[in-house]
């Protein structure tokens, strides 16, 4: 029985496998076990869209019933804001993707390079969030329950709130100033009293993107693994799949945003 | 190790590899269709709005075109959900279809991955059908209230 | 290729001693372990606990209505009882029993697997559960959760002041992390049936009971992330203020009804398609006859999975939901019953003419046909719109779900422990306590909901503290029921742990099961199988011939 001990059948198997030390051992083939976490992944993905799904409804069903909640909000946002940070996820996203193939042939500069630039993307989004609540906190444009602006009559009053802080003022002309070269000269900022409940456009507007944001700062968590492994030398040809994973997992944090714009900051 | 990788065939290689021009064309059209949802939603909002100033002359799409249909103020803005939505769809689909490689992934993973959406606009869908139903209740008893 | 040589003649060897509870030793062995067999082991260990404590809860609060008025505790302790109890059973137990416990250990030996595809995950999913039961058990040491197992608005979202906040913050994010538990037990399982299937393991020769998994699993990953959202939004809500289900911030109290059901009527489907599942292997294996009508059982279960999501508001017909949603949810609800009555005549057909064993298990899945059959028809008296609107919110609701709950999922549970023990512990469990647990359990359950249907008619409502004198006598049954089906369900128990010490080693296959968990030695080894198993028809039973010698089935010759 002693040699039948030794003979365990767990190391047995490494016999087909020597060539590949991340396949692990339930698995038949590199392929089964590659389709396997793929298909994980995208039912963690469908996982995630109806996750996002409950803040999807509440935003439809504010937006049908009560629309001058929304024309009145979305005026508190800056569009140049919203369009500098899509333009860094949707880099991100493309370095993502580039890192993905770069991990498929087995190019492992190429793939942290990439890896690094999605990361710095992914902080950069952050960094810009931060400006925007801050300036949200700043304003006391906040969720229902704490909802309490300061100034009734934002449009006039860009001059008025100049002396107040330096910081915030800083930032707003800064704003103020970009939007106006690309845009034509919009004053940002809530024109006229707020309408009734006018709080709740901003428990959309925290609930959607800082559950957004959650999510790029899990995906700088993952990201980070991953590149800690690419440095590792861990990903070539014959496995790449986690490369892949976390790549589908932020390019869903893409996805959410590139809806979350249009809506949040565009339209009226 | 060889008759081990030839018993697998084509099968080697795990996933599709996206061409890097194909990238690049797909983030460049992400940019252009951002900029597109810009236009539109100035050009329904904002009158002063002429268009993207670029090369010392505006460019706008949908100006003109809104400017062409000559349709009321009041239209014109329940137009501006539809079209931001359908740009961002078709930004969506090209992140699904290409940087998530889905148009070359397996039929299942489509299924699933477009079939969880049947989901979420059956949510959306009742509870909307819902909430506008009882809508008038809220509102009539609201000013109820406030005439008390 | 040496080695490969080696492993085959271990393999023949290996079947008397080396099986995944000897393979390795120490606790660490267990709490670190990616077998799903001890995963699953674990959970059952620990889904039993959280039964024993639901269901001392259940005895606390049918206790306390023995008699109108106070008769051992308060009314506010009431009130945290019938809440732990709806809680603890639904979350803790009747969630997690089946697909966590059983399905973790069955699934993969019964697919001819090795493993499951993720077992990291999976090891990863039962310490996220073990971290939601501890929020749990820190909302009952907050005291003051009183709130209903639903977590309604706007009273879950009062600022209370109390400790009542910390139990209530404790709780939901108790089932918050539950949640994700289930999700991903919901996705391992859909990943490993469709991956992992061994050559010869088609679609439609899977067992049964995988297909009841298969479609369990589609309702956690599609329905699950909802609840997660929506007690994200109810925490967020209670601590911060974010006005979405509070009307004087603009929010609406009818739509955390919609976010909930939308998860927790598909949820019943977890409940209930895993313990038909159950129910069908049962069947086949005791009558000893191929199961009738395969195709429509297995296709009822992802009907049943699919049309579960279309009908949540029926649970809200008087909560102010609107005429027209009422209307088209009620009207849903009805076509529901046509898949569970495909699979109850189904049962019944494959029992006709079967030669059937009346062990433990088939006492069981009798249990569950009778039950659930009463629990179904008496929910198409609540779809019924204006029926509904007499009876909502009184004990006929409470005694309809309890006989589909307990009834259906409780009686599988116990019969699905008892039928496959031998293949878990190795060991043969005592028939005659295990048959008298089976009665116990059939009798104590009707005495304690048949006169709940009587008084819900009569207007007894449901979680009340206080009744009508009028009431008395029939509470007093259901109490004395109540003591019964615990004492019933303590028997079971007591059964198996009694078996692991005093039972018989178990053969291969003691019942003459087809299906493949039974081609492995009891207990299974640690790989299941070396080489990928021979598929054939799992409910072909002319194929085995009792054996007197091991006390078994063997193949025919």
């Amino acid at each position: 029985m002693s040699e039948h001990a030794v003979a365990d059948p767990h190391t047995g198997h490494d016999g087909h496998q020597g060539h590949n030390p991340f396949h692990a051992h339930h698995f038949d083939t590199p392929k089964q076990q590659f389709d396997a976490g793929k298909f994980g992944m995208w039912l963690f993905l469908v996982q995630e869209v109806l996750f996002f799904s409950g803040l999807f409804v509440f935003y439809a069903i504010v937006r049908v019933n009560h629309p001058e909640i929304f024309r009145w909000g979305h005026q508190a946002l800056d569009p140049f804001y919203g369009f500098v940070n899509t333009i860094v996820l949707i880099f991100s996203s493309l370095t993502m993707a580039w890192a993905v193939r770069c991990a498929q042939k087995g190019q492992r500069t190429g793939l942290i390079v990439n890896l690094v630039i999605t990361l710095v993307c992914a902080g950069v989004f952050l960094c810009v969030k931060y400006v925007e609540y801050s300036a949200k906190f700043e304003h006391g444009f906040l969720w229902a329950g704490r909802f309490n602006p300061h100034t009734e009559d934002h449009a006039g009053d860009h001059s008025a709130t100049e002396g107040t802080t330096s910081h915030d003022s800083g930032h707003a002309d800064a704003s103020h100033a970009a939007s106006a070269e690309g845009h034509g000269g919009h004053a940002h900022g809530p024109v006229g009293p707020p309408p009734k409940n006018a709080g709740v456009f901003f428990s959309i507007y925290f609930g959607m993107t800082g559950l957004h944001a959650i999510h790029v700062i899990a995906g700088i968590a993952a990201i980070t693994w991953i590149l800690v492994r690419s440095v590792r030398g861990d990903f070539g040809p014959d496995y790449f799949g986690p490369v892949d994973y976390v790549g589908l997992y932020w390019h869903l944090v893409d996805l959410v945003w590139i809806y979350l714009f249009p809506m949040l900051y565009l339209i009226e | 190790m060889s008759d081990h990788a030839a018993a697998h065939g084509h099968s080697d290689e795990l996933a599709h590899e996206m061409p890097v021009s194909t990238l690049i064309s797909v983030f460049l059209a992400l940019v252009v269709l951002t900029l597109l949802t810009f236009d539109a939603s100035y050009s329904i909002s904002r009158p002063e709005y002429l268009g993207a100033p670029i090369f010392g002359t505006h460019i706008s799409i949908f100006r003109p075109l809104f400017a062409a249909l000559a349709l009321p103020a009041e239209t014109m803005r329940s137009l501006g959900v539809p079209i931001a939505m359908a740009i961002a769809t078709v930004k969506a689909m090209l992140v699904i279809l290409f940087f998530m490689h889905l148009r070359h992934d397996k039929a299942l993973n489509n299924l699933i991955f477009f079939f969880c959406f049947a989901f979420f606009f059956l949510f959306i869908a009742f509870v909307l059908i819902d909430t506008l139903q009882y809508q008038g209740d809220i509102s009539s008893f609201a000013d109820s209230q406030a005439t008390k | 290729m040496a080695t490969v040589d080696v492993v085959r003649s271990g393999s023949a060897g290996h079947t008397e001693t080396d099986n995944y509870l000897t393979h390795s030793k120490g606790l660490l062995s267990w709490l670190l372990t990616l077998d799903h067999k001890r995963i699953g082991v674990m959970y059952l260990i620990a889904t039993s606990a959280a039964f024993l404590l639901g269901g001392f809860f259940a005895l606390m609060v049918r206790t306390e209505l023995w008699t109108t008025g106070r008769t051992i505790m308060n009314h506010d302790t009431y009130n945290q009882m019938f809440t732990l109890h709806g809680a603890v059973m639904v979350f803790l137990f009747i969630i997690p029993g089946i697909p966590a416990a059983l399905g973790n250990f069955i699934l993969p030996i019964m697919l001819g697997a090795k493993d499951v595809a993720f077992p990291r995950l999976n090891l990863a999913s039962f310490y996220l559960w073990m971290m939601g039961a501890t929020f749990f058990l820190a909302a009952l040491s907050f005291t003051g959760l009183d709130t209903g197992w639903t977590f309604y608005t706007p009273y879950s979202t009062t600022d209370f002041g109390t400790g009542k906040d910390n139990a209530i913050i404790s709780a939901v994010m108790g089932v918050f992390i539950l949640g994700f538990s289930s999700i991903f037990t919901g996705l391992n399982f859909l990943v490993t049936i469709h991956t992992m299937r061994p050559p010869g393991m088609t679609w439609f020769r899977m067992p049964l009971f995988l297909w009841a998994i298969y479609s369990t699993a589609i309702i956690q990953v599609l329905a699950t992330p909802v609840l997660a959202i929506t007690l994200l939004l109810l925490l967020v809500e209670k601590t911060l203020g974010f006005g979405i289900f509070d009307p004087q911030l603009g929010g609406d109290p009818v739509l955390f009804q919609h976010f909930f059901w939308f998860y927790s009527h598909p949820a019943v489907y977890i409940m209930i398609l895993p313990a038909m599942g159950v129910i069908s292997e049962l069947i086949g294996v005791n009558c000893r006859r191929h199961i009738f009508g395969y195709r429509f059982i297995a296709y009822s279960s992802v009907a049943i999975a699919l049309l579960g999501f279309l009908v949540w508001g029926h649970h809200m017909f008087t909560s102010g939901q609107s005429k027209l949603a009422s209307v088209v949810f009620s009207a849903i609800t009805f076509s529901v019953a046509i898949p569970s009555a495909i699979k109850i005549f189904n049962w019944l057909s494959t029992m006709y003419k079967g030669s059937i064993t009346f062990n433990a298990p088939f006492l069981y899945a009798l249990s569950f046909m009778f039950l659930f059959t009463i629990g179904g028809l008496t929910g198409l008296f609540l779809a019924t719109l204006s029926v509904d609107v007499h009876l909502h919110d009184t004990y006929f609701v409470v005694a309809h779900f309890h006989y589909v709950m307990v009834g259906g999922a409780l009686t599988s549970f116990l019969g699905g422990l008892f039928h496959w023990w031998p293949k878990i512990s190795g060991k043969m469990y005592s028939e005659t306590p295990a048959r008298i647990s089976a009665l116990l359990v059939f009798l104590g359950f009707n005495l304690t909901f048949l006169p709940q249907f009587v008084m819900g008619t009569r207007g007894m409502p449901r979680r009340y503290y206080n009744y009508l004198p009028e009431f008395e006598p029939f509470h007093q049954w259901s109490t004395i029921g109540a003591y019964v089906l615990g004492a019933g369900a303590l028997l079971a128990f007591a059964t198996v742990i009694h078996s692991i010490f005093r039972g018989k080693p178990a053969p291969m296959n003691p019942w003459g099961g087809a299906s493949l968990e039974w081609t492995c030695s009891s207990p299974p080894p640690h790989n299941n199988f070396d080489k990928a198993p021979s598929v054939e028809d799992c409910y072909d039973y002319d194929k085995l011939v009792w054996d007197e010698k091991t006390g078994g089935y063997l193949m025919r010759k």
